[in-house]
């Protein structure tokens, strides 16, 4: 950077040197001495361990379990099983400082991993790699379609029936992409039909639900309790008694409910429906004087 | 519980009375069941466990496989067709099953194969029966036991100690 412009001569350390030897010292050892000391004590340990026989389980407190006892149930011959972890097992050794301590650290590093990433036995759990953790209301037969149309992807290799002619034979990176943006819209399409019925059934189901409570929900506000100016235009007066302005006194018997005061309303808006009400039902020409409100009532209000 | 078995009315299955499993289909099914067994205990055995048990993959091949040879030995033979067809199936799965566990070789599967030696109550155990199995020395160089050491040694040196 430097050296090219010739701002900066000084440079005693090469900094600007993009020699391949600076970058990969020759004269540096790759590995400390505790280091190989370290390495050297572990593979002595490995064969020593892999030369020695194998622990009898009673020096282990294990169990051996019942091989081909497939007449057994499992559920009941869990007392046969090793309960006691490998893991442990290593840990023990590790604390006891015994002859194979130093490979203790090896164990720990190998049963670490997960049995899946060795990929003979991811195959045996493909449904993990379909869907994640997060997919928890995915149902079974969901997940068992996609398995099957992605392994049956698989064993076409990636190409369902009938999509040969839309990809090309050249294997680029674009048909790569192309090929899995079809699959998954099959994928999509195929294993999504249970799951779009039952929504749509649910969905159904939900619409008259709603329209029954809905129903009701008119009867209820024919009589007042909700602000719809047009349901209580049809409300019939004949479930009020014909007592004048003592039908709206608060009774016990009264439906409507009880009045509120001035400070108790919200921003006074229940006041001004009750006064809208009686004002529509007056002007109302169709009803019969029975269904009617009283004359007096309007005169007051108003 | 009386004393006297409740049986239904005849008339009330009748009408299902040609779905019912005859006595033929019901010793088939019960064979199936039999042969489909050790998958049957050791999915129930690996579930149970709430540990490692990555060092039983090679144990639970080896027991399967038997199982299989010992089912295909007493199919060889048979005339009857769903035995015959059985026998079929039955192979199918263990070339299935042989082509995952040949994946478990010293080249490609040495997680497995090292886990398997890491647990100090088996070791190389499988190996040397394998091997006996064979009638192959286990010292030799070219049996399972010395590849799969061999193997573990190398695998050790150069996976751990050279990178630790």
């Amino acid at each position: 950077m430097a050296s090219a412009s010739g701002q900066l001569s000084f440079d005693p350390y090469h900094l600007s040197s993009n020699n391949e030897d600076y970058l990969t010292p020759t004269n540096v050892a790759e590995t400390t001495p505790g280091q190989s000391d370290r390495a050297a004590r572990i593979l002595t340990a490995t064969r020593l361990y892999s030369n020695s026989p194998p622990e009898a389980s009673k020096n282990w407190g294990q169990i051996n379990p019942n091989l081909n006892d497939y007449h057994s149930d499992t559920m009941e011959t869990s007392r046969t099983f090793w309960i006691p972890d490998i893991t442990d097992c290593w840990r023990q050794e590790k604390e006891t400082h015994s002859k194979y301590a130093d490979l203790s650290n090896v164990a720990r590093d190998r049963f670490s991993i997960i049995a899946q990433a060795v990929r003979v036995e991811s195959s045996f759990s493909p449904g993990r790699g379909v869907t994640g953790w997060r997919h928890s209301k995915t149902t079974g037969d969901t997940l068992r379609e996609k398995v099957i149309v992605r392994q049956f992807a698989q064993a076409n290799n990636g190409i369902f029936v009938g999509d040969e002619t839309e990809s090309d034979t050249t294997n680029t990176e674009n048909d790569s992409e192309m090929k899995n943006e079809a699959e998954e819209r099959k994928l999509h399409r195929m294993a999504k039909v249970h799951n779009f019925l039952e929504m749509w059934q649910r969905s159904q189901n939900l619409r008259a639900t709603q329209k029954e409570s809905h129903t009701q929900n008119k009867q209820m506000t024919a009589v007042e309790y909700i602000s719809d100016t047009e349901q209580i235009v049809k409300a019939s007066w004949s479930l009020f008694e014909h007592a004048g302005a003592a039908a709206f006194e608060l009774t016990e018997r009264s439906p409507q409910p009880p009045a509120l005061s001035a400070k108790d309303l919200l921003g006074g808006r229940t006041q001004i429906l009750t006064i809208r009400r009686i004002h529509r039902v007056n002007r109302h020409p169709v009803e019969s004087d029975e269904e009617s409100a009283p004359e007096g009532i309007s005169d007051t209000e108003d | 519980m009386g004393t006297h078995a409740q049986v239904a009315p005849k008339s009330t299955y009748s009408d299902y009375r040609p779905h019912f499993t005859t006595q033929v289909e019901l010793t088939i099914v019960k064979y199936v069941m039999g042969v489909l067994r050790a998958f049957r205990y050791w999915t129930l055995w690996m579930s149970k466990w709430h540990t490692v048990r990555l060092h039983h993959v090679i144990t639970v091949y080896n027991d399967m496989s038997d199982h299989m040879d010992r089912v295909m030995q007493a199919l060889a033979k048979k005339k009857t067709q769903w035995k015959e067809d059985l026998f079929f199936a039955v192979k199918l799965a263990e070339q299935n099953l042989s082509k995952y566990y040949t994946e478990v070789s010293p080249t490609t599967g040495m997680l497995g194969i090292s886990a398997h030696i890491f647990d100090p109550l088996r070791k190389l155990r499988s190996c040397r029966k394998c091997d006996k199995g064979m009638d192959i020395n286990p010292e030799d160089e070219t049996s399972y036991t010395t590849q799969y050491k061999e193997a573990f040694l190398k695998y050790v040196e150069n996976e751990y100690c050279a990178k630790h």
